[in-house]
């Protein structure tokens, strides 16, 4: 039991590194935050709401997300998108983690 | 006022969310935690194809987690005293602490009418009031520097950013303390002076007392009672043994279990024999004869009085503090030692 519980911990912080990752690559088209955690999770990554949501205001104060509030079916919804200087940082991650990706095949082969 | 539309479930937490979030960014941070119950809460709707009821909203909110996980992420971080004055913090702690502790002891025992003759149960009340006392100063001061510090931090916005990181120079790690190993000029210069009392308590006895010069004829007056004088087969015991374990350890040239058991037994007889000491004090000089008319009933004689149990406080709070630091050694020494068998 406690064994499983480590090894969820483990998992859980693996992918913890790759989330900024792919909410920046998902961000391209405007996104507001439950469109984006289904996004999300279809592709296979889950994220639960209080790691989400939070991550994407943190990523609008560091600048490399915008919102922009607006009214859709009588609702007020946050919209995420990536901004001009995530734009740019966003091609240096992929590339870093492309290198990270070869780095661990060769070291677990 | 609209009474007909019911408070639901999502309202009191969006209640309770807001009431945690600071001021400035509760209208948005709440709009927005709001429009993502919505969200949730729809997608479920669609899902279980039903209206949403309380049991989806009841749903919907654990998987969203109590306010205080919720709105955790969206609060700055929060502490009292930041990283940057934490360290200068605990350093005046470290300093002003034992300071005002035993400032606050002196002051008790300066202070108070000591009555004659001075008994065990007297003695032991005044000391536990005593502790008492330094314990709420030291508290006392630890709530000030405590606030003094927060003040700071939440007033100079210098304090509130992280310091920039200067240039480390591995010179200026710290050596690496080694508790066992003693420390041989200390040794030294105890040993020189247990010397020096054995000698002038043991050999020139008659000649411990005041020295006055009265128009150039010099006379002397012993002060030493036989009180005190019947103390120093006592002190005698426990100088040489002082000794003995100085040499044992100059020789081993660090601490062992052994000498630690000996120290201990040593600070125990120096805190029994400073404990009779004190009880007895004014019974252990006299000052008739070697000041005139201020002699025994004087200032002087009260205000030596009180400055030697002072003295013999400080010399059984540091015993006692000794024996202390000497049973944890053993412990911290003992315990791997137990491992190491039991491997």
């Amino acid at each position: 039991m406690e064994n499983i519980q480590s090894i969820e911990n483990l998992l859980l912080e693996m992918r913890r590194g790759v989330i900024v990752l792919a909410v920046l690559s998902q961000c391209n088209q405007e996104q507001y935050g439950y469109s984006l955690m289904k996004s999300l999770a279809d592709k296979g990554l889950d994220i639960d709401q209080g790691t989400l949501y939070p991550l994407l205001r943190r990523l609008e104060t560091q600048g490399l997300l915008s919102s922009n509030w607006r009214l859709e079916d009588a609702r007020p919804r946050r919209y995420y998108v990536i901004s001009k200087s995530g734009k740019e940082i966003l091609p240096k991650l992929v590339s870093e983690w492309e290198s990270m990706v070869q780095m661990m095949r060769h070291m677990l082969n | 006022m609209d009474t007909s539309k019911k408070e639901t479930i999502i309202d009191r937490y969006l209640a309770a969310v807001s009431e945690r979030l600071p001021v400035k960014q509760r209208e948005d941070t709440v709009k927005e935690i709001s429009s993502l119950i919505q969200d949730a809460l729809d997608d479920r709707s669609k899902t279980e194809g039903k209206e949403p009821d309380d049991d989806m909203m009841v749903a919907v909110l654990k998987e969203f987690g109590p306010p205080e996980k919720i709105i955790a992420p969206y609060l700055p971080e929060r502490y009292l005293i930041g990283p940057y004055l934490y360290p200068a913090f605990m350093l005046v702690l470290r300093i002003a602490l034992p300071i005002i502790g035993v400032l606050t002891l002196v002051a008790f025992w300066l202070g108070l009418n000591f009555p004659t003759p001075v008994t065990g149960a007297g003695l032991i009340t005044e000391l536990v009031k005593s502790v008492g006392q330094a314990i709420a100063s030291v508290v006392t001061a630890f709530g000030n520097i405590v606030l003094i510090f927060a003040i700071l931090q939440w007033t100079i916005p210098e304090f509130r950013t992280a310091p920039k990181a200067k240039e480390w120079d591995p010179r200026s790690l710290k050596a690496i303390s080694q508790p066992d190993k003693v420390k041989r000029g200390e040794l030294i210069v105890e040993i020189f002076f247990i010397m020096v009392a054995l000698i002038v308590f043991n050999i020139y006895l008659d000649r411990v007392g005041i020295y006055n010069n009265l128009n150039g004829v010099w006379s002397f007056t012993p002060i030493l009672t036989s009180t005190f004088i019947s103390f120093i087969p006592w002190l005698d015991l426990l100088w040489v043994a002082t000794i003995v374990l100085d040499i044992v350890l100059l020789r081993k040239g660090a601490w062992q279990a052994g000498t630690r058991i000996f120290s201990i037994l040593l600070n125990a007889l120096n805190i029994g024999i400073a404990a009779t000491l004190m009880s007895r004090v004014p019974y252990l000089y006299t000052l008739q004869g070697a000041m005139g008319q201020f002699g025994g009933a004087g200032i002087v004689n009260s205000f030596l009085n009180q400055v030697l149990i002072v003295i013999f406080v400080v010399v059984i709070i540091s015993s006692a503090v000794k024996i202390i630091q000497m049973l944890l050694r053993l412990l911290r020494t003992r315990v791997p030692a137990l491992e190491n068998i039991t491997r």
